[in-house]
């Protein structure tokens, strides 16, 4: 009693009630603190920790398979390829694509359709409207051919002549036919029908 | 007793910011889905056209080489050779389509296979090539012709079911046929009559 006696200060206050006002300022301060660091009433945040490697994840897959496909086909409702049994995959090539209202060449329009999906007699050879060859089709093929062989020249390879055809389901037969003629008198000699896994077969 | 102080160092880490992250990824996900295709495309080879029915003969010595053509009409598929009689060899009366006695009055009008109601029928289509491969075991060449307006669909149908021979030789409903897998021997797929060559007449 006698040391609490001498341990009051100016203030007249012992020294354990000066500790336990500093421990109570201390843990006010630390409440206040954590207090400040809290969101406002009504307010939440969230972990997106878990959502950024779900993210990761999907993002890593979709460039895989983005870079692994050879062949890219938009489909539309002018452009609904056939479905196959095949289980070949499509290779590099040159493509031309028949959709219901255009031949496309590298992303260009060489030739529009018809509402029967016929090239137009004007486009054939000679005007011709019993001819095969389709005169910008073949100007367009001709030159892509032109490229390859500079391409495979340069690279030391020999030009494969290899063309994929896209195809609209319900493109009549001899447009088809006309498209292959015309591709085979500018020097491709390889096709290859562009259709959707997972037909089946007799349906 | 000297008390030591002890300091106390905020060991507290700031929170990754992965918003920035976030937002490149949320942007990166959807350009990719869109530039991408989710469905799977393959491909059907198929042999460079060959224009014109006509066919070089073969010299006396040469063994005839069947010449087998597919030809898709309206009203069902027709299949004539040029190198055999089918009709004996299938056990068909030669078929000439309803009120075409000039077809009638050929000499090999071939086999005709009608429509079962809208929908041709790849199961007879399957169960005749069968008997004309195990007749022709060499042979792997088809011409295969249509109607000028028949869609591609049906084209590929039909090379989907005659490319390969399936687990039976013959099918008697198309669901048996649907669900059939091909023939497997030392681990690849039997061929039945794998080399479709397209063909048109000129108009």
């Amino acid at each position: 009693m006698v040391k609490l006696t001498k341990s009051q200060d100016d203030h007249g206050k012992s020294r354990e009630e000066i500790i336990s006002e500093w421990v109570a300022q201390q843990s006010q301060a630390a409440r206040q603190g954590r207090k400040a660091r809290r969101l406002p009433e009504g307010e939440a945040t969230v972990t997106i920790n878990s959502l950024m490697d779900a993210m990761t994840i999907i993002l890593v897959f979709l460039l895989m398979n983005y870079s692994i496909d050879p062949l890219r086909v938009d489909s539309s409702e002018d452009l609904k390829l056939p479905p196959s049994t095949t289980d070949i995959n499509p290779e590099p090539s040159a493509t031309v694509t028949i959709t219901a209202k255009g031949i496309v060449v590298n992303d260009e329009v060489v030739a529009t359709l018809n509402a029967d999906g016929q090239v137009d007699k004007t486009k054939k050879l000679g005007g011709d409207e019993t001819a095969l060859q389709i005169q910008p089709l073949f100007e367009a093929l001709n030159e892509e051919a032109s490229r390859q062989k500079e391409v495979s020249r340069l690279a030391g390879s020999r030009f494969d002549g290899l063309l994929t055809v896209i195809a609209h389901g319900e493109t009549p037969y001899r447009l088809v036919t006309e498209v292959l003629y015309t591709a085979g008198q500018a020097e491709f000699s390889r096709y290859k029908f562009a259709v959707l896994k997972g037909g089946q077969r007799g349906t | 007793m000297a008390r030591s102080k002890k300091k106390t160092i905020s060991t507290e880490i700031e929170d990754l910011n992965l918003v920035p992250i976030m937002n490149l990824v949320v942007c990166l996900i959807p350009m990719v889905l869109v530039g991408m295709s989710l469905v799977k495309i393959g491909v059907i080879n198929v042999n460079a056209p060959r224009f014109g029915m006509g066919q070089a003969e073969p010299s006396d010595d040469e063994e005839k080489p069947l010449g087998l053509t597919i030809a898709i009409a309206e009203d069902g598929f027709r299949l004539t050779a040029t190198g055999a009689d089918i009709n004996t060899e299938l056990g068909e009366a030669p078929a000439a389509p309803a009120g075409d006695p000039a077809a009638a009055a050929m000499p090999q009008p071939g086999v005709f296979i009608a429509k079962n109601g809208d929908v041709y029928n790849y199961t007879e289509l399957y169960n005749k090539l069968v008997v004309l491969k195990d007749n022709h075991a060499d042979e792997t060449i088809v011409n295969l012709t249509a109607d000028a307006k028949i869609p591609f669909k049906f084209v590929i149908k039909v090379m989907d079911s005659i490319r390969f021979r399936l687990e039976t030789d013959k099918y008697d409903d198309a669901e048996s046929f649907t669900a059939a897998s091909p023939k497997m021997e030392s681990n690849q797929q039997v061929l039945l009559w794998p080399d479709v060559v397209f063909a048109v007449a000129k108009q």
